[in-house]
């Protein structure tokens, strides 16, 4: 591997752990995943074409390797249950930041979500992927794609609409 | 006037709309308040999922696998070729008697001190988006640097309300530029009763 693809590889760090934080639903697990994509990347660099976007292959690594850690799991029928997040805020000090609380709110949403949607959310309305490019990355048809993406943000947004997620914008009684 | 759907409403916040339908859809969203509401629910609660995941790009990131990189200061080695040999195959040995090699030792170190300099970055902008939203009228940037890393950054109030809670919030822009990455950050934050300003979104915009 060249210098320059390396520093371009480097830098997708921080982008690839938050996508990988959003699939596991915790920073532990997104580190794991994230060391073990770019173990793949390194040892598969031959098979990235030069001028393709590297971003895109590295999220596709990630997802697949979070895709087949998932089947792994399920065969050892060692399916991790998410935490409930309103658990772990409970215990928290009672002054702990409302946002913050409400931010676990909304991870926890993201981790009940269907995986499939749940990637596809990832990669259009955090990683900013166009419906293309995220399409490519998880090998589907735009239409499906964007169908995906359409179903999630309107159950994303009921989710903030019914919950107190609200007092994160400032709202609520002080 | 137009009814639209809500995968229409998606397609325009993600930039997936076709120029003439984006123009007509941004006519009536200036006239139709409800329809902009609409919209604003999508990009509000797309604020909060980016807000929720930001934790992991902040903070000091683990250090990754290092690769083999093809360019090497090859030339001292042609020119000590015999000597580099013996003095590799030791340091394998060495390497070896130890447990692990000295690259992996170097790495490490190189780590540390950058997340160090990247911690003094975050700081610093940190420090200075602060004195930013205290002190500056909306539309006045304020700069730092880290000379020691090279890091630099700009920090600007764009716009100043009041949440329901009847706190002072202000939007902002961070332009930071770090190496050879440059990341535009807007945000908001709102200034607590206890005086201090607490971010309540981040929009990334890499």
């Amino acid at each position: 591997m060249n210098k320059e693809t390396w520093t371009a590889m480097t830098a997708l760090q921080p982008r690839l752990r938050r996508f990988a934080y959003g699939l596991t639903g915790s920073l532990d697990e997104a580190d794991d995943l994230v060391q073990a994509a770019y173990e793949r990347a390194i040892s598969r660099i031959a098979q990235w074409q030069a001028g393709t976007r590297l971003d895109s292959w590295m999220y596709r690594i990630v997802q697949t390797i979070h895709i087949n850690r998932q089947q792994a799991n399920r065969v050892r029928g060692a399916h991790l249950t998410p935490v409930d997040p309103d658990t772990l805020a409970a215990r928290d000090q009672a002054r702990a930041l409302e946002a913050s609380i409400t931010l676990a709110k909304v991870r926890g949403f993201i981790g009940r979500l269907p995986e499939e949607q749940r990637a596809a959310l990832l990669l259009v309305a955090v990683e900013g992927l166009s419906y293309r490019d995220a399409a490519e990355v998880l090998d589907l048809p735009v239409g499906t794609l964007t169908s995906r993406v359409a179903r999630a943000r309107v159950a994303l947004r009921d989710f903030v609409d019914g919950s107190a997620v609200q007092t994160a914008t400032g709202g609520g009684h002080s | 006037m137009t009814t639209y759907d809500d995968a229409t409403l998606l397609a325009y916040l993600d930039g997936e709309l076709a120029g003439t339908e984006a123009e007509a859809l941004e006519v009536d969203l200036a006239r139709d308040t409800r329809l902009a509401e609409r919209l604003q629910a999508f990009a509000g609660s797309g604020a909060l999922l980016h807000a929720a995941l930001a934790p992991a790009t902040h903070g000091n990131l683990p250090p990754l696998p290092q690769p083999c990189l093809t360019e090497r200061p090859v030339t001292s080695w042609r020119r000590f070729a015999p000597y580099a040999a013996i003095a590799a195959s030791v340091a394998l040995l060495i390497g070896a008697g130890l447990g692990f090699g000295t690259g992996e030792f170097l790495a490490r170190r190189n780590f540390e001190l950058a997340s160090e300099q990247r911690a003094r970055d975050a700081a610093l902008a940190e420090a200075t988006l602060r004195r930013a939203l205290e002190t500056q009228v909306s539309g006045t940037p304020v700069s730092w640097e880290n000379p020691d890393s090279g890091a630099s950054g700009i920090v600007k109030p764009t716009r100043t309300f009041k949440n329901q809670s009847d706190q002072f919030c202000r939007e902002y822009e961070r332009v930071e530029t770090i190496g050879a990455r440059r990341e535009t950050v807007s945000g908001i934050a709102c200034r607590g009763d206890d005086g201090q300003w607490r971010t309540r979104a981040v929009f990334y915009r890499d």
